[in-house]
């Protein structure tokens, strides 16, 4: 058990004595079969890695941030059956996190749901240690806008790609050829690429923080 | 540009976001709760499915002994096809056989048209589809209720009728999956222009379809809209709703109007507007500590509740450094604000932010400030 949580990058909280290991299909099995334990450690091993995917997307204090962590635990567990360990748990479910935050901006959009209601604590207030951090956080703002704006799959892949994933996890994951996952990857990078460029306010942030455009 | 952009968005996103609050106990007990009443949910609709299958299996099994005893002359076909115009063709098997004024179809039968043909299918409950093309080439993977078809050449037109409950419509062209929430679209396979990595070209005359990709999610294309929506080549020619409005079947293709577009302000309006960058010299000088100043004096006001204090700030900002990188932030806080004290000003913030970013995030702040 230690080495799956510590695969996962997390401690274990719940187990102080040592325990049969299970392995990660092993626990997946435990927790199809409703066992509260394993679906605790399932719970601290994941989080970690799916609250990082939900900060790059969203910001730090979103005031859906529990109810998007608690939405994407229960599409992991519809999903399970289709895990076959051919990725790390961790990828898998740090995919299916992405796609859920993903359909919910986009579901956002739709509804016109963005007039911040006064709960909603905006990344750019938060506070800053230098002009160079609000400045990257004023294109991470721009960069979640466009990735937004982007045709979805494409817009994952690259994420998922920034996020450290191989082609070939995001391949698996999302069930296309690991050619297709390197085609969305460089389409992805390409069209945010283009939409910053376009953005005559960053030319100089770029200059700044280095990198292009 | 791979990895010095890479890695300017990856700090962007991953490296400066404020820590988020650590789960208290009970969000951790709350979502622990939810997986298990997931997984418990899913062993039971699993288990359902299993018992549904075993006496669905049977069913067939009755229905199929049933029907191999009934004569088949009182058997009704529920697809027919019939030529339009030139010759058109059904293959079954390797028998092709040309179509007449009724010809039956059924599961694996494909429909050619010839030279200059035109064909048209009329399924049960009404549903319309008219083949067109040098050589269009239409599959009929299965009929009604699980009504499933394949396009691999031409261009196919279609008119569904409302669905019965239990009642789908589906067509395919390569990976690309149409399916219909009770419409009338145009669906063409071209090709030699392949656009987003698909040949398929989808336009929506009437209702919504939705389409996948793959295992992909289902993106729904309504009314006036194309898909793939970033490809700039609509189809050529796109049925009307009156198309299909004369008698069934009656589909002459002199007295139709032909190429019959929606107007243009129907077809959504592509997402990604270019600013046009404005030229060197018209640019602000850029003092990007004097914004950063500017903006974090700003946003400090307004949490502290002066809002005369951040509106002036920001407007400082925004004279000062009209081209900043934070201008656009600047116009979505101060509409923001305004909206707080003055809804006229507020109004005017608004317009005056579309003008700027007629594109941009605050997009929907400010539309929804001026319906207001």
């Amino acid at each position: 058990m230690t080495a799956f949580l510590r695969r996962l990058g997390a401690e274990d909280r719940t187990s102080p004595t040592p325990e049969p290991r299970p392995t990660e299909l092993e626990l997946v099995a435990r927790v199809r079969a409703g066992d509260a334990g394993a679906a605790a450690l399932l719970y601290d091993g994941l989080r970690p890695r799916m609250e990082v995917i939900l900060r790059a997307l969203l910001g730090g204090h979103h005031p859906e941030h529990s109810d998007l962590i608690q939405q994407a635990f229960v599409e992991i567990i519809r999903s399970l059956p289709t895990f076959r360990g051919e990725c790390a748990l961790s990828t898998w479910a740090t995919t299916i996190t992405a796609r859920i935050v993903f359909r919910y901006l986009r579901k956002r959009v739709r509804e016109r749901e963005v007039i911040r209601s006064g709960e909603e604590i905006d990344d750019l207030d938060a506070p800053v240690s230098s002009g160079r951090t609000l400045m990257v956080r004023n294109l991470a703002r721009r960069v979640r806008f466009h990735l937004d704006q982007m045709p979805a799959q494409r817009a994952e892949a690259y994420f998922l790609h920034l996020s450290g994933f191989a082609a070939r996890d995001i391949a698996i994951s999302e069930s296309i050829s690991e050619a297709a996952a390197h085609a969305r990857i460089e389409r992805g990078r390409r069209d945010l690429h283009a939409r910053l460029s376009a953005d005559p306010e960053l030319a100089d942030v770029f200059s700044e923080i280095g990198g292009e455009p | 540009m791979t990895e010095g952009f890479d890695r300017s968005i990856r700090e962007a996103l991953f490296e400066t976001a404020p820590p988020s609050f650590a789960p208290s106990p009970q969000e951790r007990e709350r979502t622990i709760a939810a997986i298990v009443a997931a997984a418990n949910r899913e062993r039971h609709r699993r288990r359902w499915i299993a018992t549904a299958a075993i006496f669905a299996a049977a069913a067939i099994v009755v229905g199929v002994f049933l029907s191999l005893k009934r004569s088949p002359a009182t058997s009704t076909p529920n697809t027919i096809a019939r030529s339009l115009h030139g010759d058109s063709f059904r293959v079954r098997g390797d028998e092709r056989t040309r179509l007449a004024q009724a010809t039956e179809l059924s599961a694996s039968d494909t429909v050619v048209t010839g030279a200059d043909g035109e064909a048209a299918l009329e399924l049960t409950q009404g549903t319309r589809l008219r083949l067109r093309g040098r050589e269009a080439r239409l599959v009929m993977i299965s009929p009604a209720p699980d009504m499933s078809f394949e396009l691999t050449a031409g261009t196919v037109a279609v008119d569904v009728r409302p669905l019965l409950a239990g009642e789908r419509f589906v067509l395919r062209v390569d990976d690309v999956e149409v399916e219909v929430h009770g419409t009338s679209f145009e669906v063409e396979r071209d090709e030699l222009a392949p656009c987003e990595g698909v040949f398929a070209r989808l336009r929506v005359v009437e209702g919504v379809v939705g389409v996948r990709r793959g295992n992909g999610d289902e993106v729904l294309v309504r009314r006036g809209e194309h898909w793939p929506t970033a490809c700039d080549a609509p189809i050529a020619s796109a049925p009307t709703a009156s198309s299909f409005a004369p008698q069934p079947l009656a589909l002459d293709s002199s007295s139709e109007p032909r190429g019959a577009l929606p107007p243009p302000t129907a077809v959504a309006a592509p997402r990604l507007i270019k600013p046009t960058p404005p030229p060197p010299s018209s640019r602000a000088p850029s003092d990007l500590t004097a914004q950063n100043d500017l903006f974090e004096r700003a946003t400090t006001r307004r949490q502290e509740g002066d809002t005369t204090g951040a509106l002036t700030a920001f407007d400082e900002l925004l004279a000062r450094f009209p081209n900043s990188h934070l201008a656009q932030s600047a116009r979505v806080e101060r509409m923001r604000l305004l909206k707080t004290v003055n809804r006229d000003q507020a109004r005017a913030a608004a317009r005056d932010y579309l003008q700027h970013h007629p594109n941009g995030f605050g997009r929907a702040d400010a539309e929804l400030i001026l319906k207001d």
